[in-house]
């Protein structure tokens, strides 16, 4: 087992990023994002995804490929999972950052269920407890000499 | 679903209106020149149609509201219609538009009360079936009823259940005017709105009652106009049509014993009141 | 607005017995806030809306699809009637992240959100305490 495939525990800390351009957090309108910050997008077939803040820190969750500032939400496993939702730790992605967690049952293809709508309003308040950053983009790693 | 329930019946009804409707999720491509084909397809029983603006949504709520539950939006470019379309003898209407099909019964003269279980609910089931299968034909999407509505209006003449404003109180179990004489000044006429939540949060009874004159042509009667509707959520567990059909029995139902509690003996006396027990 | 009943009798209405000139409440009372409640909304039109108009690239990435400008331009529209009629500003108007544009009120136990999705409808979701309580299409 490698490292952030062990599975997640109730009183995990996790991440959930939040890009600076899209109006889905702003703190001079409410210490809260909007509960599109969770929804499910078109890349997220089997989950949307998180990060375990035991493997990865805030500064890092951007990753190599994104180009804008972000904010990061911190939410806490065990409250998820008390209102139904399942997490799957699955690190495999090498360009990624590590520690990723996806939302399994949270998924693009049921994003407007009612449930799932309840979610991401979960999410959003109370489950989010605090927003932090902003955070720069990662800066581009230099190739090794 | 059998209904076992106390029929509610008076030989003299005072009954001169009955409406009963659906409001449904807008159909998406459902024009103003469908529901002008909607009305071709009816045939030559039903020869005069007018054209009036559309009803908006109305949905019973309970609890505290927010902000926003009770709103209504219109910013379509296209002008959407209502069609009234009435049959040879006057008698009968159909309403029509996107999110909304009304069936109204109307007292021509001395007829009789057609009764709710024999003739208008089939009827109104009947153009319902009509307009679910007119819509599927032309490749539009099936409506979804999220609302019943059921209304009742009534005329109590004066002269019959009451003389004067001072017998206002008469054809009703508990007080409708609060005083005939009040310190020199003295009662002339009412307008009064009551609800009653159907429970449990099944919906919602409306009951007005206006003073005013009524009739098409003068000489116009006075009279005491008492209007109930009963209006609640379809059950969206249920289908569609199971889903309508016990939202309107409910309203039926609410509606007719309401008034039956709400009115009083000697006003029963005089409308021919016989109660019976049917399983139907 | 549920405590209303629209009018679908055919029957002609009554004549009032007795015909008086007094106003209605209506006419008399003054809303609080009114034009609080119409800021609010320009906020969201000017400050957003017009700018994404402008602008759509600026909410494009690889993780959201923008909505278009015809989707922005129906959204300003609702904005507009939904001021018009007084209605309660929203506290953020937001991309869906599906080409729509969403917008958000909170108030105590609620969160409503008004989504003009990208095919050009418009649904209303009511949550109270994060259940949801209603859902309703409104063109």
């Amino acid at each position: 087992m490698g490292p952030g495939s062990e599975p997640v525990k109730d009183d995990e800390v996790l991440y959930r990023r939040i890009p600076d351009s899209i109006e889905w957090y702003d703190p001079s309108v409410s210490p809260h994002p909007s509960s599109k910050a969770f929804r499910p997008k078109r890349h997220d077939p089997t989950g949307i995804s998180l990060y375990r803040a035991r493997h990865v820190c805030p500064e890092r969750i951007g990753g190599r490929s994104s180009q804008k500032p972000y904010y990061v939400a911190v939410v806490r496993a065990g409250d998820l999972r008390a209102h139904g939702m399942c997490l799957l730790a699955t690190p495999g992605d090498a360009n990624g950052p590590p520690g990723h967690v996806e939302v399994t049952n949270l998924r693009y293809g049921n994003r407007r269920e009612d449930r799932q709508e309840e979610w991401q309003a979960l999410l959003a308040d109370p489950l989010c407890r605090e927003v932090l950053g902003p955070f720069a983009p990662a800066a581009p790693e230099k190739d090794s000499e | 679903m059998s209904r076992a329930t106390e029929r509610v019946s008076f030989h003299r009804p005072p009954v001169v209106e009955t409406v009963l409707g659906v409001q449904f999720d807008p159909v998406r491509g459902l024009t103003n020149a469908h529901l002008g084909a909607f009305w071709a397809s009816l045939g030559g029983g039903w020869p005069r149609v007018t054209d009036v603006p559309p009803l908006g949504d109305q949905f019973e709520q309970f609890g505290t509201p927010s902000a926003w539950s009770g709103m209504r939006l219109q910013v379509s470019q296209d002008p959407s219609s209502r069609l009234q379309i009435r049959n040879e003898a006057g008698d009968r209407m159909i309403q029509v538009q996107n999110r909304r099909l009304h069936y109204n019964w109307v007292r021509q003269g001395v007829a009789k009360y057609p009764r709710y279980e024999e003739t208008i609910r089939p009827e109104f089931d009947e153009m319902w079936k009509r307009f679910v299968a007119f819509l599927r034909d032309r490749g539009l999407d099936a409506p979804v009823p999220n609302q019943w509505e059921v209304t009742y209006v009534n005329h109590f003449p004066r002269n019959t259940v009451w003389s004067a404003p001072s017998d206002w109180s008469k054809p009703f179990k508990g007080a409708l005017a609060p005083l005939a004489d009040m310190n020199g000044t003295v009662l002339a006429s009412v307008r009064a709105y009551w609800r009653y939540e159907i429970q449990p949060q099944r919906g919602r009874l409306h009951v007005e009652v206006t003073h005013g004159f009524v009739g098409n042509e003068p000489p116009k009667n006075e009279a005491l106009i008492v209007k109930l509707t009963a209006r609640g959520p379809v059950n969206k567990e249920r289908d569609a049509d199971t889903g309508i059909d016990e939202g309107l029995n409910l309203g039926h139902d609410t509606i007719v014993q309401g008034f039956r509690d709400m009115t009083s003996d000697e006003a029963h006396e005089y409308w021919g009141y016989g109660n019976e027990r049917s399983g139907a | 607005m549920s405590d209303q009943v629209l009018e679908t009798t055919m029957s002609p209405g009554a004549i009032p017995a007795v015909p008086t000139g007094a106003a209605g409440d209506q006419e008399l009372v003054m809303g609080a806030d009114v034009a609080g409640r119409k800021a609010g909304w320009e906020r969201m039109i000017n400050d957003y809306l017009i700018n994404w108009g402008r602008d759509p690239a600026a909410l494009e990435s690889d993780e959201v699809i923008a909505p278009t400008p015809d989707i922005i331009s129906l959204a300003g529209d609702v904005a507009m009637a939904l001021r018009d009629k007084g209605i309660d500003p929203p506290l953020r108007v937001v991309p869906d992240g599906d080409g729509g544009v969403c917008f958000e009120h909170r108030h105590g136990e609620f969160l409503e959100t008004l989504t003009v999705a990208s095919d050009g409808t418009v649904e209303l979701l009511v949550f109270r305490n994060c259940r949801l309580e209603t859902r309703r299409s409104l063109a």
